[in-house]
């Protein structure tokens, strides 16, 4: 096993990786930029170092840093977590040649799959089922046009570099195909240092369904099933379940073409093979090499720890378990909260989180490092906690996700909560299958849901903390405002009142 | 005390206030309806609200008027204001439906990427005038105006701020 991890990441991922670390008995190493003196993952690691100012190139993105930091402290493993890093060959590789061992796949894999054109052209030699569009590199706008026309539209511009979702355009009219290519040419330049796009035909009323594997450096390989992916605003997951509602057949054709995938690329490590499913087909869309946000659903139904596993896997250590001895227990499903204002757009929203509380209880996991004063920056990923809920059925998980998500409270940030409660509430997410067209219909129709008596209470609540800023300020209530009475009282009622007050509504 | 409780544009709530002798308030809406709350606010922020008998977690923050209410229900920005402050109000607003310079504010604090428009340009409302990026993300920002652009305030590669102009738009020139 490991002498050292360094964790080469932050915030609720660090925390994950870390606490892994910590069950295993293995010394971990938190970095932290200026903006993260604070931030739990730093307080929960055996070592923490500041790496840079806050942005992200000059901190979480510095790979000399890191490898500096590795050798001077005797780090013998480092742990990308997702994003920043996380499918950086170039990293990776930088590990491989200092000697420390990169917790994830190779830097060819990373490469190879990084490279989405060439996982294309992999997958297709391999005879997974590809959705229509180009396989060749470096287009420019006059043949993104010509080849997005004779696909059909809608279309879909992908960065060859990307994923999550930056990079990425869909175009449904001609007309609009240059001004995509410039978007998505820019975006993906600014994100993954590569602007060159490639072209996919956009298959409406699909679902994006990702099966998780792993491979061991001894050629054993299993998958954990699969995880439904399709509520997603602009290519950006907001809620997953595992499993998906899939017929056993589709789950075994699936299945057998991911670890087809990764076999044929003698991939070791965690993994996830992304699809599309259209009716009873299913198309590759591309593959993950790293840890995934989602990895929890799947961790709820299998029992088992993916954050300890791909550790063990980078230690050289063989999987230890058979594809006969994963169960798929039950239904779980996660709910991203993200610093993003739903009633303006989902605009990031930046700010100090002044009141919290998590929920909890049996089944319900929340992975975060929110706390009272943690201030949401426009430096980092827009993702401040995961709720996960666990049962026996789809229906039971759902509800119990409805009530993670009402005890859910994150004051001083907009953030996701309610519209994601509203969508596990929904009859037609529960009820009547979805794909990923379904959440843009559902914000459409999502119109003002609140009742009566939530508005009432809302509006208790509000006047009952006007009238405690008007005391604490002193204000006198004076006679226009029907305070008449108050300011005749004897000063000693009026000291007995406020004494009272403080008592049961103070500041 | 009396308070009005705004909902966005058109949705007042008059409340009635008193405070009870020994603790706790009664409340008296608009229709007449009374309510006895008890409110204690606990360490951390949150107060718990029992609103005849009914019990409730609630957070709620003011900035003057604006008071920012989490329900298990829902997040919203409500505002409040006595008698006296609504007069103010009232007698200070200005009418800000008609013609004339109006500006476009970022919604979110960020980075400006592109302008995509120039002094001059006619632009309609829900037209693309720049893209600013936040959190990795790039995102238009649209007119809020039927008009002409008479000034861009930023350039590409600055920082703004979450109500920073960013652009001007003269509505009084297209108002048809």
């Amino acid at each position: 096993m490991f002498r050292k991890i360094l964790v080469a990441n932050r915030g609720e991922i660090a925390v994950r990786i870390i606490r892994a670390c910590r069950e295993l008995g293995i010394p971990s190493v938190a970095v932290f930029s200026e903006a993260d003196r604070e931030a739990l993952h730093v307080q929960l690691a055996d070592e923490a170092y500041c790496i840079g100012p806050p942005s992200p190139p000059e901190s979480y993105l510095k790979i000399p840093a890191y490898l500096e930091l590795a050798q001077s402290i005797g780090v013998d493993g480092v742990h990308p977590g997702y994003g920043f890093l996380a499918e950086n060959a170039e990293f990776a590789g930088a590990c491989e040649s200092a000697g420390v061992r990169f917790i994830g796949p190779s830097s060819r894999a990373i490469a190879a799959m990084g490279d989405k054109l060439e996982a294309r052209r992999g997958a297709e030699r391999l005879g997974v089922p590809l959705i229509p569009g180009t396989l060749g590199e470096s287009l420019s706008a006059e043949e993104i046009d010509a080849q997005a026309r004779s696909i059909g539209f809608p279309v879909m511009l992908k960065a060859v570099g990307g994923g999550g979702g930056k990079g990425m355009r869909i175009v449904e009219r001609a007309e609009d195909v240059r001004s995509a290519f410039e978007t998505a040419t820019s975006e993906a330049r600014t994100a993954f240092g590569n602007g060159e796009v490639y072209l996919e035909k956009c298959l409406t009323s699909a679902r994006h369904v990702e099966v998780q594997i792993a491979r061991d450096s001894h050629g054993n390989s299993v998958h954990f099933y699969e995880r439904e992916c399709s509520v997603q605003r602009r290519h950006q997951k907001l809620i997953e379940e595992a499993p998906a509602a899939i017929s056993g057949d589709l789950r075994d054709r699936m299945t057998e073409a991911a670890l087809r995938i990764a076999d044929g690329i003698e991939y070791e490590s965690l993994g996830t093979v992304e699809f599309l499913v259209a009716g009873d087909d299913f198309y590759f869309l591309e593959m993950n090499t790293r840890l995934q946000v989602e990895h929890p659903v799947t961790e709820m139904i299998t029992g088992i720890d993916l954050v300890k596993l791909q550790i063990a896997i980078a230690a050289g250590q063989p999987l230890g378990i058979e594809q006969d001895a994963i169960p798929m227990l039950g239904h779980a499903v996660e709910a991203r909260i993200c610093a993003e204002d739903p009633q303006a757009d989902f605009f990031p929203s930046t700010g100090e989180v002044s009141s919290l509380h998590l929920p909890g209880g049996s089944g319900v996991r929340v992975d975060t490092d929110l706390r009272v004063g943690y201030a949401v920056t426009l430096y980092y990923d827009p993702l401040v906690a995961k709720v996960v809920a666990h049962a026996e059925t789809r229906t039971a998980a759902l509800d119990k996700m409805s009530a993670a998500l009402r005890e859910l409270q994150i004051a001083g940030i907009r953030t996701t909560r309610d519209v994601l409660r509203r969508v596990v509430e929904d009859d037609e997410f529960r009820n009547d299958g979805y794909d990923t067209s379904y959440l843009a219909r559902f914000l459409a129709r999502d119109a003002d849901t609140t009742d009566d008596e939530s508005r009432r209470l809302t509006a208790i609540a509000a006047v009952l903390e006007s009238h405690r800023a008007h005391r604490r300020d002193g204000l006198s209530l004076g006679a226009s405002d029907g305070g008449a009475a108050v300011e005749t009282e004897s000063a000693w009622i009026r000291e007995g009142r406020s004494r009272a007050m403080r008592g049961s509504f103070g500041s | 005390m009396k308070y009005h409780v705004k909902f966005g544009e058109e949705d007042t709530m008059p409340f009635e206030l008193t405070e009870l002798e020994g603790g706790g308030f009664e409340l008296r809406d608009g229709e007449g309806r009374k309510y006895t709350v008890d409110a204690v606010r606990l360490p951390g922020g949150a107060s718990s609200i029992l609103v005849d008998g009914r019990s409730h977690r609630v957070v709620a923050r003011g900035e003057g008027s604006d008071i920012d209410v989490q329900t298990e229900r829902e997040s919203v920005r409500v505002r409040v204001e006595t008698d006296r402050e609504r007069a103010v109000r009232r007698t200070r607003r200005q009418s800000s439906s008609e013609s004339g310079p109006r500006s476009v504010v970022s919604q979110m604090a960020g980075i400006v990427v592109r302008v995509l428009v120039e002094p001059g340009a006619p632009v309609n409302v829900g037209d693309p005038l720049l893209v600013v990026e936040a959190m990795k993300m790039e995102n238009e920002v649209r007119s809020t105006a039927n008009g002409t652009v008479t000034k861009v305030h930023v350039e590409p590669k600055q920082t703004v701020s979450v109500g920073e102009q960013l652009v001007t738009v003269d509505a009084a020139e297209a108002s048809s």
